[in-house]
């Protein structure tokens, strides 16, 4: 989360003055809704900012790096000419994550079909999966099982447990109920679970599940 | 259901954890090109009238216009009752 003016971080105070000085969110969604070429620079400092976790949540939503970066740039573009919508600027993020994600699921779909037309059609498709699961690290494990869950399922997953979201800000991203979310949340999990133990995953000791 | 203050102790989350501390490499050109992008969008915005719709509604009502105008003269010219009466 971008700092806000006049917030204290660290003891530091170099790197105090500095967050200090640095314009947050809102203020760069407001310049930017100005347009001109001021308005321009203020948003390409949004897309400074934000680029890095916005293509790492597309890369696990997509699994692909190639088209979680087509997917972002679409993203920045389609914000910058709807800035005026925004809101609170103060929450550009969560607003930029929704539109990524219905791009992201757009895409997807897109791609599948795609697919489906290749192999219909005897065309080429992509190189035959790896089946030695056992072989497999646990990085490669958990985005091979995330690559078996249900696109919903995979979807809820990234926001929980990567990005960390609250159950309040993945309804909202997911653009449902509260409710819906919390239930999906949990097939979810059930679904990861029983994928990820047939592949050979081991439950860490970490707590509860 | 794991709430927002027990996802520390939730072990997918511990699973998860190579994921979240996974570095993204952009590609080198990445914010460069959505610049150009964004760039070549602005330019266009520039160049747009603002006031586009109103300048279409305006050739609406004009275009209007001259066709009501023309109907309604129409008759007067083609059938004028003055002429008869002349006649």
């Amino acid at each position: 989360m971008p700092r806000a003016e006049g917030e204290i971080v660290t003891a530091d105070g170099r790197q105090r003055e500095f967050m200090t000085t640095e314009p947050d969110d809102a203020a760069l969604v407001r310049e930017a809704a100005q347009r001109g070429l001021p308005g321009q620079l203020a948003f390409e400092t949004l897309v400074d900012r934000h680029q890095h976790w916005l293509v790492r949540l597309l890369a696990h939503l997509l699994g692909n790096q190639s088209d979680a970066e087509d997917v972002a740039q679409d993203a920045f573009v389609r914000a910058f000419l709807a800035i005026e919508s925004c809101g609170d600027g103060a929450r550009f993020r969560g607003w930029l994550r929704v539109i990524a994600r219905r791009l992201a699921f757009n895409h997807r779909r897109d791609s599948r079909a795609r697919a489906r037309y290749e192999e219909e059609s005897g065309l080429p498709v992509s190189l035959a999966r790896e089946t030695m699961t056992g072989q497999l690290g646990e990085r490669d494990l958990l985005k091979r099982v995330l690559d078996e869950l249900a696109y919903p399922y995979r979807e809820i997953m990234v926001l929980r447990f990567v990005e960390e979201l609250p159950l309040k800000e993945i309804a909202e991203v997911l653009e449902i109920g509260e409710s819906a979310a919390k239930m999906r949340l949990t097939r979810a999990r059930a679904e990861f679970q029983r994928e990820y133990e047939k592949r050979g995953g081991r439950r860490g000791d970490t707590g509860p599940a | 259901m794991a709430t927002p203050d027990l996802l520390e102790s939730d072990w997918i989350h511990g699973v998860f954890e190579v994921l979240r501390e996974e570095l993204v490499s952009l590609a080198a050109d990445f914010g460069d090109r959505v610049k150009h992008e964004i760039d070549q969008v602005a330019a266009v915005e520039a160049v747009r009238p603002p006031s586009a719709v109103a300048l279409l509604a305006s050739v609406a009502v004009e275009t209007g216009n001259i066709a009501g105008s023309l109907l309604t003269a129409a008759p007067a010219t083609d059938d004028d009752p003055h002429d008869e009466e002349d006649e």
